[in-house]
């Protein structure tokens, strides 16, 4: 009697292209807004006064606080609402049809 | 600076790696053991073992030592390491996992359609970049020896000692604990050179540290430094001002420090050493003071985002992190991961950032103050070597069990990243080459072997170039050597690996032509670039020259990175040769149903 997890397992094509379109998107999304975020510091730093040359708490300037703490909490809060939606993504869009066929 | 703190804890944890490589030595007896430690690390253990491999002695001396000598461009030169984990775990992350290879070359091969020279090329670059990584490694190993241990064995000067200790200690416990070894150290490395960050960071609120008072009292004036430079130097007009150091100086320095510079000069032979304190420049503003809340003292503008470029890309590709994501069982382990490894590094270059600020405040006071003697390691309260920012306020704050512990960070540091380099490049030669193409039908037992016999090849090669650095002057021609080697090898790894694996994993009609354009042009541009700025600081070819001109980019990736995607992507159109077992690749690299079986087999949690 053959193995039924071994029959069970599968991704068709179609499942696949869709999670990977869905997947691309999303990681799309989060890169665009990681990379307009990393490239605005230094565009800033060499353009807006406000940014660099203000002390805003202490001896913070806007441009030292986001470097030295903001940006480091961001990129974390980021990176786990990333992972949680990819996670999610892939159980939703895989899988699916392993499900009919438990059901058959 | 030798003190039996130092040296006992550095021997305490000497014994705890060679211990651990001593037990997991079992673990090695297969290939996929040696290489990926059976492919069954956990993603808590994963993430302190990336950050073990991750933070070297640039990132643990290096990071505090550039905020305190540059303030703001030293914490933006940590934040680009600390990012750049992210578009490892928005694009790479998972899939690599699920491609479920052992290396770089390997997932090259199998690909674009298992092409030999695929993987060739990946091997070439995966060398390059653990030797452009390795050479600061070892001259950081001889450095750190050298100033915190200060003493020579077998008649070797102590630089020679750091370097030839670390490669005997390196090449011993990666060769006989394999990746699970390798993986058990750099976990506990990397807990000992993090504790070490927040000892400091601890002591400097311990002793009333207020981050916003003190960043407020350190930037109220022009940023000074030291500089050490010969009678020569300091007397040779600047042309663009017109004024010579010497002069300069009078007005950055105390009238006591001033006179006995001024005696040196006076009395001193051409070669002999001077050291100055001097009001620094804003490269981003020349017309603002420079001061230490505001970028401008190390990166120009092209510089500012090409620096950053180069750290938040080049981390995708380096071979010895890479090589750990085929270690976790899934990929969503490898995901989290990633996000574990941001929290680590998120909080250590925070940590970082503060320590730069509080040595800046409490080391200048302690100096001023009679606390700490001055002499041959600061003037007017600022130090000479910035790298040993770390271990100074780690004895000021808790006397010698803190320097001894921040010593004890500094091997870490060293050890961990040295000991995944040496298995990334062993795996290169030993699995990618050996095995695929010298023997492929080789027993178990003789792979093993090779991998074992790569790393101790490695070993010797990183002590000869360990060696070399100074022999060939590039300490004197970088004064941030240390920093600048690791921005190249990341420069390389960016420039020659992100664009393939990313547009590999994400784009349908990348070709094998397509991929081989792009890392060529990409990688070899990059280190091209790297080759002509080392002949132009070392005076080899004229910097007003034409090759002195492209020898001037110091960081090549905002060229070579679009250089290499537009290659890869115009090579690939008009080639259209896509791999016939692209849809195979693709259910590999965005399937679960591996995953699932074995989710159900209880194989993976």
């Amino acid at each position: 009697m053959a193995d039924r997890r071994e029959v069970e397992f599968v991704d068709t094509p179609e499942e696949v292209d869709r999670a990977y379109r869905a997947q691309l998107k999303l990681a799309a999304t989060y890169g665009i807004v990681f990379f307009v975020s990393v490239l605005l510091i230094p565009f800033l730093s060499g353009s807006a006064e406000w940014w660099y040359g203000k002390p805003i708490w202490g001896g913070f300037t806007l441009n030292y606080l986001v470097v030295a703490i903001l940006f480091h909490v961001f990129y974390v809060i980021l990176a786990y609402f990333f992972v949680k939606q990819a996670n999610a993504l892939e159980d939703k869009l895989l899988g699916g049809e392993e499900e009919v066929r438990k059901n058959d | 600076m030798t003190n039996l703190a130092a040296i006992l804890m550095v021997l305490v944890l000497l014994v705890v790696t060679i211990g651990i490589s001593f037990y997991t030595r079992r673990f090695t007896r297969t290939s996929v053991d040696f290489y990926l430690a059976g492919r069954k690390i956990g993603f808590f253990t994963n993430a302190s073992a990336i950050c073990g491999d991750y933070f070297s002695a640039a990132s643990f001396l290096g990071v505090a030592a550039a905020v305190y000598a540059s303030g703001l461009d030293g914490v933006w030169y940590g934040t680009g390491f600390g990012a750049a984990f992210v578009p490892v775990v928005l694009f790479l992350a998972s899939p690599l996992r699920r491609f479920g290879e052992y290396t770089i070359p390997d997932f090259l091969y199998a690909r674009f359609g298992n092409k030999d020279l695929a993987r060739i090329i990946g091997i070439i670059m995966v060398q390059l970049i653990s030797l452009f990584y390795l050479a600061p490694q070892m001259y950081g190993a001889g450095t750190t020896w050298q100033v915190l241990v200060g003493a020579g064995i077998f008649g070797l000067d102590p630089y020679t000692t750091g370097v030839v200790v670390v490669v005997v200690v390196m090449a011993f416990y990666v060769a006989m604990g394999g990746m699970k070894g390798t993986t058990w150290n750099q976990m506990i490395q990397f807990w000992v050179l993090f504790t070490a960050m927040a000892l400091v960071v601890a002591g400097g609120f311990l002793n009333g540290f207020s981050y916003p008072t003190h960043l407020k009292e350190v930037s109220k004036d022009v940023l000074k430094n030291t500089k050490t430079m010969t009678v020569k130097e300091a007397t040779t007009p600047d042309p663009k001002t017109g004024v010579a150091p010497i002069d300069a100086a009078k007005a950055s320095m105390s009238k006591d420090s001033y006179e006995a510079a001024l005696k040196i000069v006076k009395e001193g032979k051409p070669d002999d050493k001077v050291v100055l304190v001097l009001n620094q420049k804003n490269k981003l503003h020349p017309e603002r003071p420079m001061k230490f809340n505001e970028p401008g003292h190390r990166y120009t503008w092209f510089d500012q985002f090409s620096m950053v470029l180069a750290l938040v890309l080049g981390t995708s590709g380096l071979p010895h992190i890479m090589n750990r994501y085929y270690t976790n069982p899934s990929g969503k382990a490898a995901r989290l991961t990633t996000v574990w490894v941001l929290v680590f590094v998120g909080t250590f270059y925070i940590m970082a950032a503060i320590a730069g600020v509080a040595g800046r405040y409490f080391l200048s006071e302690a100096f001023l103050a009679g606390k700490i003697d001055p002499t041959g390691i600061a003037v007017d309260g600022l130090l000479i070597k910035t790298d040993q920012l770390m271990p100074l306020l780690g004895k000021y704050f808790f006397g010698q069990f803190g320097l001894g512990y921040v010593v004890a960070g500094a091997f870490a540091a060293m050890w961990s990243t040295i000991g995944g380099l040496l298995m990334a490049s062993a795996a290169s030669w030993g699995h990618d080459l050996y095995e695929q193409y010298i023997n492929p039908n080789a027993p178990e037992w003789k792979k093993v072997a090779v991998g074992k016999t790569a790393v101790v090849l490695m070993a010797l090669l990183s002590l000869i170039i360990g060696i070399a650095i100074p022999y060939y002057g590039l300490d004197k021609a970088y004064p941030s050597l240390i920093a600048m080697m690791v921005t190249w090898a990341f420069s390389v790894s960016a420039s020659a690996f992100v664009p393939t694996l990313i547009l590999g994993m994400w784009w349908k009609r990348i070709t094998f032509r397509g991929a081989l354009a792009g890392m060529t042009l990409g990688g070899f541009g990059a280190v091209f670039f790297i080759f002509m700025n080392i002949l132009k600081e070392t005076k080899m070819v004229d910097p007003a020259s034409f090759w002195g001109y492209l020898g001037s980019l110091t960081f090549p990736v905002a060229i070579t990175v679009p250089v290499g995607i537009v290659a890869i992507v115009l090579v690939s159109l008009l080639d259209k040769n896509v791999p016939h077992n692209v849809e195979e690749i693709w259910m590999r690299i965005h399937g679960t149903a591996k995953e699932r079986r074995e989710r159900a087999l209880g194989l993976i949690s």
